[in-house]
């Protein structure tokens, strides 16, 4: 079994992505729509993203209830292990089995809000920024003990939650664009954007240096490695979509403010650019994730 | 203002370049009998040592003489002092010669390492 190609941990590495991806679009989206849209703006934005949102929840159900069976694959002895009662019941005793329990019950309450008819935007965003912070509770934050620990997953759910509303947010704002052109409120949604855009950043950046500080403490690094090579890669994803975003911010803003259509057309594109760099940043991390940087 | 934009992206290379995840992925750090030992006393038990807390369910060993042959031993149990630490039982007394161990773990964090290594039970030659 151990020779398939599709083997439970790259399953389990798709489904990481699939998670953050579809928690990150919940919570950005729904932060756009309570917050950054003006209210009018955010009433005729609401039906245009309810299938991409729909479409997110139904994701963020399904990845939930295929994790345990596939953890229980992964730690267990292959595919033949992901029904297995024993190893099912294993898997809730280990720390991972204990994030599944807390995920499994945010995802029935995200369902459950299906049935609200007024706040439902507010109880799934909500619910979709608990669920990204608290994958700082399992992974890599959990090394290092006691109050040390529980500073590094505090600094991790930050760094999740700023990073989701900024990218989480990129779908709605270029829906905006395009519906809405350089109209007025489109002009105030994009501005608030960019404001709360730069916070998120600077939250993003502050708590990766800190997380530096925590986890590496200053060991260098092995440039030999492909963890290393994979880094460089996303170094590289990094540098251009902060260059994006300048040129959106500095060049493309100033000509949506004065009510080009063309400058709004631009900057869609330029918000779906750095969608598509930020969707790679979280894939390459993803896939950091898995690797070991104590080998070559 | 206009140096605001430079300085976040400084700060974000330099965060990229730092700010990964910590991959506590869990290794041999000691083990009782030692990798590569003469040990005299054949040994009850085997201790393992990771660098990272384990969880019990999912990490234990396979111990197989020179000849390749499984020498039956218990479940693993955790080190009632350290987590990072695991007891295995050895349910067979073992007789003179090269043990192979055999190790699988998986870390708090959801990383599994496997590795082995060795080591010799050599009782003193009995004197006449």
């Amino acid at each position: 079994m151990s020779a398939d190609a599709f083997s439970p941990d790259l399953a389990l590495l798709a489904l990481r992505f699939l998670r953050f991806g579809a928690a990150m679009l919940l919570w950005g989206s729904g932060i756009y729509l309570l917050f950054i849209a003006p209210a009018a703006l955010a009433a005729r934005l609401r039906p245009r993203l309810a299938p991409t949102l729909a479409a997110a929840m139904a994701v963020l159900v399904a990845v939930t209830a295929a994790k345990l069976p596939l953890l229980a694959a992964s730690f267990g002895n292959g595919w033949p292990d992901a029904l297995h009662p024993d190893v099912l019941a294993a898997v809730l005793q280990t720390r991972s089995g204990t994030a599944w329990v807390l995920d499994a019950a945010l995802c029935l309450l995200l369902v459950a809000t299906l049935w609200l008819h007024r706040r439902q935007t507010a109880a799934v965003t909500g619910l979709s920024g608990v669920l990204l912070a608290a994958s700082a509770l399992t992974g890599h934050a959990l090394i290092g003990v006691g109050g040390w620990a529980v500073v590094h997953q505090l600094n991790d759910a930050v760094h999740l939650v700023a990073a989701g509303f900024w990218l989480g947010a990129l779908p709605a704002l270029a829906l905006t664009l395009q519906h809405e052109g350089a109209g007025p409120e489109a002009v105030r949604a994009v501005e608030r954007f960019a404001a709360a855009g730069q916070g998120a950043v600077t939250l993003v950046v502050a708590t990766g240096v800190a997380n530096a500080v925590l986890i590496k403490g200053g060991s260098p690094l092995h440039w030999s490695s492909a963890y290393d090579v994979l880094l460089l890669l996303k170094l590289a994803v990094v540098v251009a979509m902060i260059g994006v975003a300048s040129v959106n911010h500095f060049r493309l803003l100033p000509r949506l403010a004065a009510g080009s259509n063309g400058g709004a057309q631009a900057l869609r594109r330029g918000a779906l650019l750095e969608l598509a760099l930020g969707g790679t940043a979280v894939g390459l991390v993803t896939v950091f994730g898995m690797m070991d940087t104590a080998l070559p | 203002m206009r140096h605001e934009p430079r300085a976040a992206a400084l700060g974000l290379i330099l965060s990229a370049i730092v700010a990964m995840p910590a991959f506590a992925h869990a290794h041999l750090a000691a083990s009782i009998p030692a990798a590569d030992a003469a040990v005299a006393v054949a040994p009850v038990a085997l201790v393992l040592h990771f660098t990272e807390e384990v969880e019990v369910g999912f990490t234990g060993v396979t111990l197989k003489d020179a000849g390749g042959h499984l020498v039956p031993t218990g479940a693993t149990m955790r080190d009632t002092t350290d987590s990072t630490a695991i007891t295995v039982p050895v349910q067979a007394p073992l007789v003179a010669g090269r043990y192979v161990v055999a190790w699988h773990a998986l870390a708090v964090d959801g990383h599994k390492t496997t590795g082995s290594y060795s080591f010799v039970v050599a009782p003193k030659a009995a004197t006449p």
